[in-house]
């Protein structure tokens, strides 16, 4: 395997596009917010590899840091996401748009 | 041999994700992404990060995951209501970023210097290396990481209490 790197940041910039697209063109606050994870998920891909690539346990080290922000984003953002559907019965963008009035 | 394996690790990877985009139910594009995360996980143990990818698939697979079918389950079966056009637009979107990167992107891996002999244990590998790492050069982040996950934990138990003053209006009334 020659570009053995190359694949692996080709295949952790589609990912990271993937989640961008979702979070920019889709309408319900949990698929943008799988987007987020996703776009999370690439980056924490690239630093793997380069890591790998490279010997070097620093990329390895933000990996884990990058899972530890994702968990703490997922609670406060879904726990947002449930409480803004109490309130307003739907957790589409199209209908929560009051700040943009 | 270990191409093929690759391939089929990028296959979930991306087509989970692409599943993500495409499909119009929530469950199933929240189970779609486990199959995205669960490919992302094969990569790494591909790279031989045997550790991310075991905390990868407990924490993702294991918690975030379950916490996003709750979500989705408790907020009910609301369909996605995007039209087909909008679909095949991200899907040529989606194509047309691929196809790009794929063509232009320079070729980074002459860049890299020659990997340590292949008999040494790659250093991702241990999990060791990591926690030795964190409590020497990463002791800051990793305080500032307990930090906000204490904050996290605060902010999201003051979200999901009700409001005391709405409750006691709400007994007025009745």
């Amino acid at each position: 395997m020659e570009n053995t790197l190359n694949m692996y940041l080709f295949t952790a910039f589609m990912l990271f596009a993937t989640g961008l697209l979702g979070a920019m063109f889709k309408r319900n606050l949990i698929v943008i917010f799988m987007g987020v994870e996703m776009m999370l998920c690439g980056a924490m891909l690239a630093f793997a590899a380069f890591a790998s690539a490279y010997g070097d346990l620093s990329g390895g080290v933000f990996a884990f840091f990058i899972l530890t922000i994702a968990a703490a984003e997922v609670a406060v953002g879904l726990a947002i996401i449930t409480q803004l559907f109490k309130i307003e019965n739907t957790v589409s963008t199209k209908d929560l748009n009051t700040l943009g009035d | 041999m270990n191409e093929i394996i690759f391939y089929i690790f990028c296959g979930m990877c991306l087509g989970g994700a692409l599943g993500v985009l495409m499909l119009p139910n929530y469950v199933n594009a929240t189970m779609s992404m486990l199959v995205s995360m669960l490919g992302v996980a094969g990569l790494l143990l591909l790279l031989h990060a045997y550790f991310l990818a075991l905390v990868m698939v407990t924490v993702y697979a294991g918690a975030v995951l379950v916490l996003f079918v709750f979500v989705a389950m408790l907020i009910g079966d609301e369909k996605d209501s995007s039209g087909w056009i909008k679909k095949c637009a991200l899907l040529a979107v989606w194509l047309a970023l691929g196809a790009a990167v794929a063509k232009f992107s320079p070729e980074i891996v002459s860049a890299a210097p020659a990997r340590a002999a292949s008999d040494a244990v790659p250093v991702l590998a241990v999990a060791k290396n990591y926690g030795l790492s964190l409590f020497t050069d990463f002791m800051l982040p990793l305080q500032t990481a307990g930090a906000l996950l204490l904050a996290a934990i605060t902010v999201v138990i003051t979200i999901a209490k009700p409001n005391p003053m709405k409750r006691q209006k709400k007994e007025e009334l009745q």
